[in-house]
């Protein structure tokens, strides 16, 4: 009995899963075959050659842009952790007159979506000169409402003996910030790494707005750029290029999961 | 000279009524080893943390080395603390938690390895040091704090519990090891505790707070002789003093605690009048043949301890439980009835409505006794 409703589960999950999964397994299939062979529909190519993903390179400086999107991303990231927990340690750490209403009029700034901004940051960006250099990519995302209110959080369950006792010990704010914090919050800290890393690489609407040259494109245009290029899409181009795309963000995933340890406030308190 | 001085120091949080801590005043002398006993939620913790520095201080003053200290940072107070709750750093081992702060202090390398070393060894920690915290037992995470606070060997020093976690051997060899390296240095130890034993033997000095005031400060063996009022009366000392309502009659110079219980005492200062008498458990006697100084009463008893030393014993006189510690080992069933012996001079007297003492025992020592067996 017990045996046939868990089989059943799992039948039903691994449906589940292949739905979910399968844009990605197909655009991995398609990524093999030939203009023909998408067209009249086929699901497995006939044999797995790697003409799409030479092509694809071939086709678009695809190479540059995945450098650009690696260093963009790697910026934002990093960046965003710098600023985000400075500013969420002021929140938790720190004592001042206003800082709660402070704290959720930066959190309500959540409340409008970027698309409602983005015309002015574009301006901004624009009188700044910045228009197709990194700055213009990475900077505007280094503070973010989201990233300081879930550092916050975690902060905030660090006991605030901790803090005493390394205040005793004559550790002031920055050194307390960078040898206790810092280190206790990892798990908070790589995944807001992860998720900032995911949300820079696939960005597309403010790449395209602020960049127009090919030499600071990120690779999320530059994939677009292989439909239009062409009267009939090459299918299995683009695909390739998808799945080069698409790469980094797994590893990305997979290397992060590694750090997301639990307990890591274990044995501080009673 | 006075190390740590606290001047009408009161404490409120948030400046929200009630006072958690209420017109202090109180002088640590250099050196001394002062104990802080109090029930649950008496303001302990808060008064070492406003000593600290850790929480600003509402109204009065406190002075370290005869300075006015308020406004002063924690670390400038160069006061070392064991908290109630550890706070150890999570992510490092048990060494660097351990010379976490003499890094900071700029300790060199040689001196910080040979006080880890010292406080490992005394505090039996040595196999540990490459564990981090929350590979550790309870006691053994109390330890390390307890460490933490010993290599800083600042001139002052604040114990919250510090022996809270640890098991009665344990406890009673760190009771030693703590007064010996305190002694050593010369430090000022402030020390919270609930551990009766702790607060009666380690302690030049006693403090009892109750809902943050002081209720008496002295000498361990004095307080627990001449309780201030039934509070402290009742608060140090296990199992707890005795006390019941009792009218002292003036003429016949009578203590009549039910009409068959009276006991014969002089106390000309008193008027006639209703008072709480108070009576230590070991002052309840086996009666002696021919001793002119003891009543005689019976009891019916209704609970049996055999501790093994001791055996204690309860029975009801008027509306109180009354407890009786005798010596050895007496095999007694609840009911039985049973005769015991009071001294009059051993009761402490308390007035009825303020609740303090106006008489103590008069037969603490045993002066007589310690003449004949000294060398
Ligand atoms: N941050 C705070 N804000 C408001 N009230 C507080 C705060 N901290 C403690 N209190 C109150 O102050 C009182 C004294 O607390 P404290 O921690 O000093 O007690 P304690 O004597 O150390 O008790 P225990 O023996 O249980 O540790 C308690 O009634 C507590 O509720
Ligand atoms: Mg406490």
């Amino acid at each position: 009995m017990m045996a046939i409703k868990r089989g059943s589960l799992y039948v039903v999950l691994i449906l589940i899963a292949l739905l979910l999964f399968f844009p990605i397994i197909y655009a991995f299939l398609v990524s093999f075959m030939s203009t023909k062979e998408v067209l009249m529909g086929h699901l497995i190519p006939k044999s797995f050659s790697l003409t799409n993903y030479i092509d694809a390179f071939q086709a678009l400086p695809l190479l540059h842009s995945l450098i650009n999107s690696m260093l963009v991303s790697i910026i934002t990231t990093i960046g965003q952790i710098i600023v985000c927990s400075l500013a969420a340690y002021a929140f938790v750490f720190i004592e001042f007159r206003g800082r709660q209403f402070l704290f959720f009029l930066f959190v309500s700034t959540m409340m409008i979506p970027w698309e409602a901004s983005i015309i002015p940051n574009f301006v901004t960006v624009q009188k700044l000169g910045w228009i197709n250099h990194y700055a213009a990519l990475t900077i505007p995302f280094f503070a973010t409402a989201f990233g300081t209110f879930l550092l916050r959080q975690h902060f905030k369950t660090i006991p605030k003996e901790l803090h005493e006792a390394s205040r005793m010990a004559g550790l002031g704010h920055l050194s307390f910030f960078l040898k206790v914090v810092m280190p206790v919050s990892k798990t908070s800290l790589v995944t807001l790494g992860i998720y900032c890393f995911l949300t820079t690489w696939n960005s597309y609407l403010w790449p395209l707005l602020v960049t127009t040259d090919e030499r600071s494109r990120t690779a999320q245009i530059g994939l677009r750029q292989l439909h239009a290029q062409e009267n009939v899409t090459q299918w299995g181009v683009v695909m390739a290029g998808v799945v080069i795309v698409a790469i980094p963000t797994l590893l990305v995933l997979f290397l992060g999961q590694k750090h997301l340890q639990k307990g890591l406030m274990d044995g501080a308190v009673k | 000279m006075s190390e740590v001085e606290l001047l009408n120091v009161s404490k409120l949080y948030g400046n929200k009524q009630p006072y958690i801590i209420k017109n202090l005043d109180v002088n640590i002398e250099s050196g001394e080893f002062f104990v802080i006993v109090g029930p649950s939620g008496c303001g302990k913790s808060t008064l070492l943390r406003m000593i600290a520095g850790l929480e600003n201080i509402s109204e009065g003053v406190l002075r370290i080395g005869g300075e006015m200290a308020n406004h002063w940072s924690p670390s400038q107070r160069d006061i070392s603390m064991v908290f109630q709750n550890y706070a150890l750093y999570p992510h490092l081992n048990v060494r660097e938690n351990i010379v976490f702060g003499l890094r900071v202090k700029k300790i060199s390398p040689e001196e910080r390895e040979k006080r880890l070393l010292e406080a490992c060894e005394m505090l039996n920690l040595t196999a540990y040091l490459n564990r981090k915290p929350r590979e550790l037992s309870g006691g053994q995470r109390q330890r390390v704090a307890l460490a933490r606070a010993i290599v800083s060997q600042s001139p002052i020093c604040l114990m919250d519990e510090p022996l809270s976690n640890l098991d009665a051997k344990l406890r009673a060899h760190m009771r030693g090891e703590i007064r010996k390296i305190q002694r050593q240095f010369g430090t000022t130890m402030i020390y919270v505790t609930h551990d009766q034993v702790e607060a009666m033997t380690m302690g030049d000095r006693m403090m009892i707070l109750n809902q943050g005031k002081i209720q008496q400060i002295g000498r361990p063996i004095d307080i627990y002789n001449h309780p201030a009022n039934t509070f402290v009366a009742s608060f140090i000392g296990s199992p707890q003093m005795n006390m019941c309502e009792a009218y002292y009659d003036g003429n016949s110079q009578e203590i009549r605690i039910n009409k068959d219980l009276k006991l014969t005492m002089t106390l000309p200062k008193l008027k006639t009048s209703t008072y709480i008498i108070g009576l230590r458990p070991e002052y309840i006697h086996i009666p002696q043949p021919n001793n002119p100084n003891q009543t005689i009463v019976q009891v019916e008893i209704n609970h049996v301890e055999l501790l093994g030393n001791d055996t204690l014993f309860s029975f009801q006189i008027n509306d109180q439980q009354w407890i009786a510690k005798w010596n050895g080992q007496w095999l007694f069933e609840p009911g039985d009835k049973i005769s015991i012996a009071l001294d009059a001079d051993e009761l402490c007297v308390f007035d009825k409505d303020t609740r303090q003492l106006v008489h103590s025992s008069t037969r603490q020592d045993h002066d007589e006794l310690q003449k004949g067996v000294l060398a």
